[in-house]
């Protein structure tokens, strides 16, 4: 349960909007969490990789084996010449480590981008990941180590998510089961929303 | 006392709206690593997990397994065209087991209703008499209950019982069992099934008997033999409650060779063949079931009316043939000299046409087909002496009578299952059998109740056990290759069906449309000792395990008791007479049969079988009657003629 502010209006489309924002803001939250618990746990041989931006949590940003993989490639880290050699990247093949500044980073990473499948007649983000981990010297000399077992994840192929080209199977596993796990009116339904009617379960 | 661990769920019922849950049907998924397979039965809610208490049992037919790959090509994407590569992939791809079960029984039986969403049990012990609604029959006051073998799933091991009232009547009767040849499961199976029967017949239903036809090679030979059985097989035996003993009582009859004297069966090892009693019939015994010897196109009214005549003014009485002949037609040779003498008398009459209505042409036909009789079934039966049969009258309970026809030619083997069931239906009406119920054994169906080919006299004899022989208590156990070409009224009257291997062919057949894929593809391949029972109660098939028979198998016994080679005549003789009375010499046999005919010492031996005489050698010398020595053909003495009038010289 979230609660929301109705001082920035009550006109109902605006407080949809609210509500979603104040959900997401909530589950980015418990997600953080969820991940700095899991932290705790690891054995010295785990690894734990994160469906999205490790920077956002300090934690996270900081431990040696934490891996941030990321498939939208709203931040831009670089322009020009940089630009294009990072986004044309081959398959099979990552970029140099860099410093990750910007966008929603809190705290500091290294990142760099690796392509997992060609891009040749695709787009350029076509099966493109971000990786982000631990600044530090180890994460330069490991990079291409974690994108070979990164590169092995591959398959299976997280079909029949429209995503796949960039969507670890083990993530693709993991939305699978919330899913199914979440309540049946968390999900918008494009079913008939014809009144119920009592006692008929319809 | 210690509380019973509450049963662990197994799996979940779901329901989609392509994949309804219906009443005699529903669907419900398993982890990966499951103890249950197709044939499994499963019990659904119960235990407050169901929809208001309902419990609802039902048998898995189908299984499915999922994975979340879209198309086989996103696999070869992922695997970027190496099989190899897809087996290295680090995370393994969701995969789930469903499955598919038809309801055994709902409980409440009404309101029937569709299976309720709940949770997936595997049945125990008490589950399977539940779902197979053998309860009713198991712990009635006067239990009729025969197990058939066990229930084995899920680590289960849960006897299975028929009801006596529907395998041997009234009820509903019969078993058929269908399966590739081969393997033994059919002749096993009956096997152990008779055994089972002995041990569990009701005390109230009376007493029951087994008479079985051995058509082929030496299956049945040695029922009174003890096989090997494996530990297993013992543990078995002694949870389905059935001795692990061959059968007590058994009783072998075969035909005689050609010879007269040999028998005509495989159990011929001196250890095994005092046992057999020679089955051989006259002209009485046989001229009853003339229609079964002869053939579609020799059934016409005329010569049917003229066997009609024949067995009812001449065999068995005093009959003149109106040209001055006096007749006692008993045996064979009788009924050679019979006609024989009617032909002469007609054709010195002058009237060469017809006899006693009946037109000459007819006449010959029949005269014919009875003198081949004895040519084609010798040995069988006998052109004159007396006959050997079954104990008619005097069955005895829990005994297995087995008749060795396998070597017999077909129209012999025909006119013995034609006059042995016509013998029991006949004692069985009258109630005068010495037992109340009996199994009568018949193999490959296929020859003899074809679904096409022309209608015999065999095939109207197991049509008419088949509809009508529960009430008599005259039971047909069955067995075939393929029971699609069997005829259909023989199939669907037994009320117990049991399939063992089955043939692919013969699965795609209409008969086997109600089984599921994955049910036919575990009949075909049904290891030895495992059958899919049908029976009234079962609302489904359902998979049992049978212990192997514990008696010698035929290929077996082949082994340990080889048949012997023909013996010479004489000491063919001298051993059938030794067998009935241990202190005759066989010395002793052979000079009294020396230059005697074969035939004549043949009538003598046949006479001394149905007689059993106390003093056997004394009444073997009787019938042989007294040795006439041939003289020397005295010399003439010439007559000189009285007044010669001419040269020639009488």
């Amino acid at each position: 349960m979230v609660e929301i502010s109705t001082e920035q209006g009550t006109q109902p489309g605006r407080l949809l909007e609210l509500a979603r924002r104040a959900v997401d803001s909530a589950r980015q939250a418990l997600e953080r969490d969820l991940a700095e618990r899991a932290l705790a746990r690891l054995a010295d041989a785990e690894w734990l990789v994160v469906d999205g931006l490790l920077s956002v949590s300090g934690k996270l940003a900081g431990h040696p084996r934490a891996l941030g993989v990321i498939k939208s490639h709203g931040a831009q880290f670089f322009s020009g010449a940089d630009l294009e050699r990072a986004l044309t990247v081959p398959a099979d093949t990552r970029t140099s480590v860099f410093r990750a500044r910007g966008g929603h980073a809190r705290n500091e990473v290294y990142s760099w981008y690796l392509r997992l499948w060609p891009w040749e007649g695709n787009d350029l983000l076509y099966g493109l990941l971000r990786i982000e981990a631990r600044a530090d010297a180890a994460t330069i000399a490991g990079a291409s180590a974690v994108s070979g077992w990164l590169l092995g994840e591959r398959a299976p192929i997280a079909t029949p998510d429209a995503r796949w080209d960039r969507l670890l199977y083990p993530i693709h596993d993991v939305e699978t089961y919330l899913k199914a796990r979440a309540p049946r009116d968390f999900a918008l339904s494009r079913a008939s929303r014809l009144p119920r009617l009592p006692g008929t379960g319809t | 006392m210690t509380a019973r661990p509450d049963p662990v769920a197994i799996g979940r019922v779901v329901a989609t709206e392509l994949k309804p849950s219906t009443p005699h049907q529903f669907h419900f998924w398993t982890a990966n690593e499951t103890t249950i397979g197709i044939g499994a039965i499963v019990k659904v809610g119960g235990g407050g997990t169901g929809d208001e208490g309902r419990v609802v049992y039902g048998v898995v037919t189908d299984g499915f397994a999922y994975s979340d790959l879209a198309t086989p090509l996103h696999d070869v994407i992922g695997a970027e065209g190496d099989p190899a590569r897809a087996a290295e992939s680090p995370t393994v791809r969701q995969e789930i087991r469903y499955w598919t079960a038809a309801v055994l029984r709902q409980i409440p039986e009404e309101p029937l209703q569709p299976v309720p969403l709940g949770q997936v049990f595997v049945a125990s012990d008490t589950d399977v008499a539940q779902a197979l609604r053998m309860d009713a029959y198991l712990h009635s006051a006067t239990p009729t209950a025969i197990p058939i073998g066990l229930y084995t799933s899920g680590g289960l091991e849960s006897p299975v019982y028929l009801d006596a009232d529907f395998l041997l009547g009234p009820e509903a009767a019969h078993l058929n069992i269908s399966g590739v040849s081969g393997l033994a499961t059919k002749t096993s199976a009956v096997e152990f099934l008779l055994a089972s029967i002995f041990r569990h017949f009701p005390a109230h239903k009376g007493k029951v008997a087994a008479v079985c036809f051995n058509v082929k090679g030496p299956d049945l030979c040695f029922l009174d033999q003890p096989g090997e059985l494996s530990d297993e097989d013992r543990r078995r035996y002694e949870l389905l409650d059935v001795p692990a003993a061959p059968f007590e009582r058994v009783h072998y009859f075969a035909p005689l060779k050609a010879d007269g004297v040999n028998l005509n069966t495989l159990r011929t090892h001196p250890d095994l063949v005092d046992d057999v009693t020679p089955l051989t019939w006259g002209l009485q015994e046989v001229v009853d079931f003339a229609e079964v010897l002869l053939n579609r196109d020799d059934i016409d009214a005329k010569a049917d009316a003229f066997i009609d005549y024949l067995r009812d003014r001449v065999l068995g009485r005093s009959f003149e043939d109106g040209f001055g002949n006096s007749h006692q037609v008993g045996t064979f040779a009788d009924l050679d000299r019979f006609f024989r003498l009617v032909f002469d008398g007609l054709e010195m009459s002058g009237r060469s046409d017809t006899w006693r209505t009946h037109h000459i042409a007819t006449m010959r036909k029949v005269r014919n087909r009875l003198s081949n009789i004895s040519t084609r079934c010798k040995g069988l039966v006998t052109d004159d002496g007396p006959s050997s049969d079954l104990p008619w009258g005097s069955f005895e309970d829990r005994a297995v009578y087995v008749i060795d026809v396998a070597n017999v030619d077909p129209l012999g083997q025909d006119l013995v299952f034609a006059r042995a069931v016509s013998k029991l239906r006949e004692h069985l009406e009258r109630r005068d059998l010495g037992v109340d119920a009996v199994v009568v054994f018949v193999d490959e169906l296929n020859k003899y109740a074809p679904g096409d080919g022309p209608e015999t006299y065999v095939k109207k004899m197991l049509l008419d056990i088949s509809e009508r022989g529960r009430y008599l208590g005259l039971v047909l156990f069955s067995a075939e290759q393929f029971r699609s070409q069997v005829h259909r009224r023989v199939v669907g009257n037994a009320g117990t069906q049991v399939f063992g291997r089955m043939d692919m062919d013969e699965l795609a057949t209409p008969g086997y449309q109600v089984l599921s894929p994955a049910t036919k593809i575990k009949l075909a391949t049904l290891p030895v000792g495992e059958l899919m029972v049908r029976h009234p109660h079962f609302t489904q098939p359902i998979f049992v395990r049978f212990p192997k028979p514990p008696v010698l198998r035929g290929r077996d016994g082949m082994g340990r008791f080889p048949a012997t080679v023909d013996l010479p005549f004489e000491d063919a003789v001298a051993r059938q007479l030794v067998h009935l009375d241990r202190r005759i010499r066989p010395n002793q046999v052979k000079d009294l049969i020396a230059d005697r005919t074969e035939e004549d010492v043949r009538r003598a031996l046949a006479a001394v079988r149905q007689k059993r005489p106390e003093d056997v050698l004394a009444y073997f010398r009787k019938m042989l009657g007294g040795r006439v020595a041939s003289d020397a053909p005295r010399e003439r003495q010439a007559v000189p003629p009285l007044n010669p009038i001419s040269d020639e010289p009488y």
